[in-house]
């Protein structure tokens, strides 16, 4: 851990909470783009930063000043971004599951760019697909900590990570074949 | 020979599997080094995410946000000890009432040769000391919801909303259950039923911020429509005559008995 971030743990302890600043400056961007991920809507990946960051500031007396603060506040966002997805229970994969979105599935996506396609691809993610895809392929992160995060074995883990790549490549496989 | 199954492949491309039985494998089939080749070139193209980039003001804007946040945290704490503090004497007084109590039973059952001042006293106010302690915490907390409630009441929402009327709807809600449940079965039951009414808007309150102004504006005309804010002063009014009474009838026998 470099100095100032040290310096500022020392001054948040000691009842100073606008050294916390820091750590907002150095890592909110990047915990907004996880969360985003993780998401998928601006507004809810706003929440998670600020979920995160009092997350951290209230447990601040429990980071051990010798690991990195930077994988310390991901897996707290991780963890805030998939309580919100949990509580919200935003699994549209249920709606839009590729084996039932019917005929011309195909063309459809081969008139749509790849940013569209992709996009469309995480819509077909549940919650915990779409964590462990974001969490793995994004962060990172090894299949024990995902499983950390999700609440599930390894193995269930892995089987997550399957179905999710599965259903992207789904997705994306035409755009690939096709260029 | 055995392939790679899709999952090992997968695995391969995220380095899960055990690298020199794969690199092995890889090495001598040409099949699933191409199907590995072709899965990590897909992947690789999702690297090209889809993430919203924050605007250059974003970490002053988060900042502004959470500092504020942080410091009401501090102010919060600060309410929840005093709320804790108020609760404090509320339960001393509660048992000093208790004392009181037994010792005015047990006075009643011995042979009365004088007659008791502080009993007559208690007799003459109508409560018992547990109760006048219950009454004056009951009656604290009414005004205080009374308080929120005008504010809440006189805000303009279109402005900016219920500003920081949930944090003190948080704090009543508290204090108010710790009220109503002691008043169950006792003489201050009327404070605890009107506390009873005034839970569910303190709950909306609680959660105000982030409300649209549509929501605000119905949380506003439900405490019209139910009167909260007249019952309320009605029933403090009545309990602060009590007090009155009592403050003025006790020192008179305290007086007699000199």
């Amino acid at each position: 851990m470099e100095p100032i971030e040290a310096e500022a743990i020392e001054r948040v302890r000691a009842g100073d909470p606008d050294a916390f600043r820091v750590f907002v400056d150095r890592y909110s961007r990047n915990v907004f783009k996880l969360a985003f991920r993780l998401t998928r809507n601006q507004h809810d990946a706003d929440d998670v930063v600020q979920e995160t960051f009092l997350r951290a500031y209230k447990h601040l007396h429990s980071f051990d000043s010798r690991s990195s603060f930077g994988t310390w506040i991901h897996r707290i966002a991780a963890n805030s971004a998939f309580d919100l997805l949990r509580r919200r229970e935003r699994n549209s994969a249920e709606e839009l599951d590729p084996e039932t979105a019917g005929p011309g599935h195909d063309d459809v996506v081969s008139r749509l760019g790849f940013r569209d396609a992709l996009e469309r691809g995480f819509s077909l993610l549940s919650r915990n697909e779409r964590a462990a895809f974001v969490l793995r392929h994004y962060e990172g992160m090894s299949i024990a900590e995902i499983g950390e995060i999700l609440g599930t074995e390894t193995s269930a883990t892995k089987n997550t990570i399957f179905r999710a790549v599965g259903k992207l490549r789904q997705v994306l496989q035409p755009l690939v074949s096709a260029t | 020979m055995r392939h790679l199954s899709e999952e090992e492949r997968i695995l391969a491309c995220y380095g899960e599997l055990a690298e020199a039985e794969t690199d092995h494998h890889l090495a001598s089939c040409g099949s699933c080094a191409a199907e590995v080749t072709e899965l990590k070139n897909l992947l690789e193209m999702a690297t090209d995410d889809l993430v919203f980039e924050p605007d250059p003001g974003f970490e002053e804007r988060t900042w502004a946000t959470l500092r504020w946040r942080l410091h009401r945290r501090g102010t919060l704490r600060n309410r929840w000890l005093a709320s804790a503090a108020a609760l404090a004497l509320l339960f001393i007084g509660f048992g000093a009432g208790r004392v009181l109590d037994r010792n005015e039973h047990e006075r009643r059952a011995q042979p009365v040769i004088a007659p008791s001042h502080h009993t007559a006293a208690s007799e003459i106010a109508g409560v018992s000391g547990q109760e006048a302690a219950l009454a004056s915490a009951g009656r604290e907390q009414l005004d205080r919801s009374s308080r929120l409630l005008a504010e809440v009441s006189n805000q303009d929402w279109s402005d900016s909303g219920f500003g920081d009327v949930h944090a003190n709807a948080e704090t009543l809600l508290a204090g108010n259950r710790l009220v109503r449940a002691a008043s169950r079965g006792s003489r201050a039951g009327e404070v605890g039923k009107l506390l009873d009414d005034l839970e569910p808007i303190l709950i909306e309150l609680a959660h105000s911020s982030g409300m649209s102004s549509e929501e605000l504006s119905a949380i506003q005309q439900r405490i019209a429509a139910r009167e909260l804010l007249f019952k309320i002063r009605v029933v403090s009014s009545t309990l602060r005559e009590a007090q009155q009474k009592r403050s003025i009838i006790a020192p008179a026998h305290a007086g007699a008995s000199l």
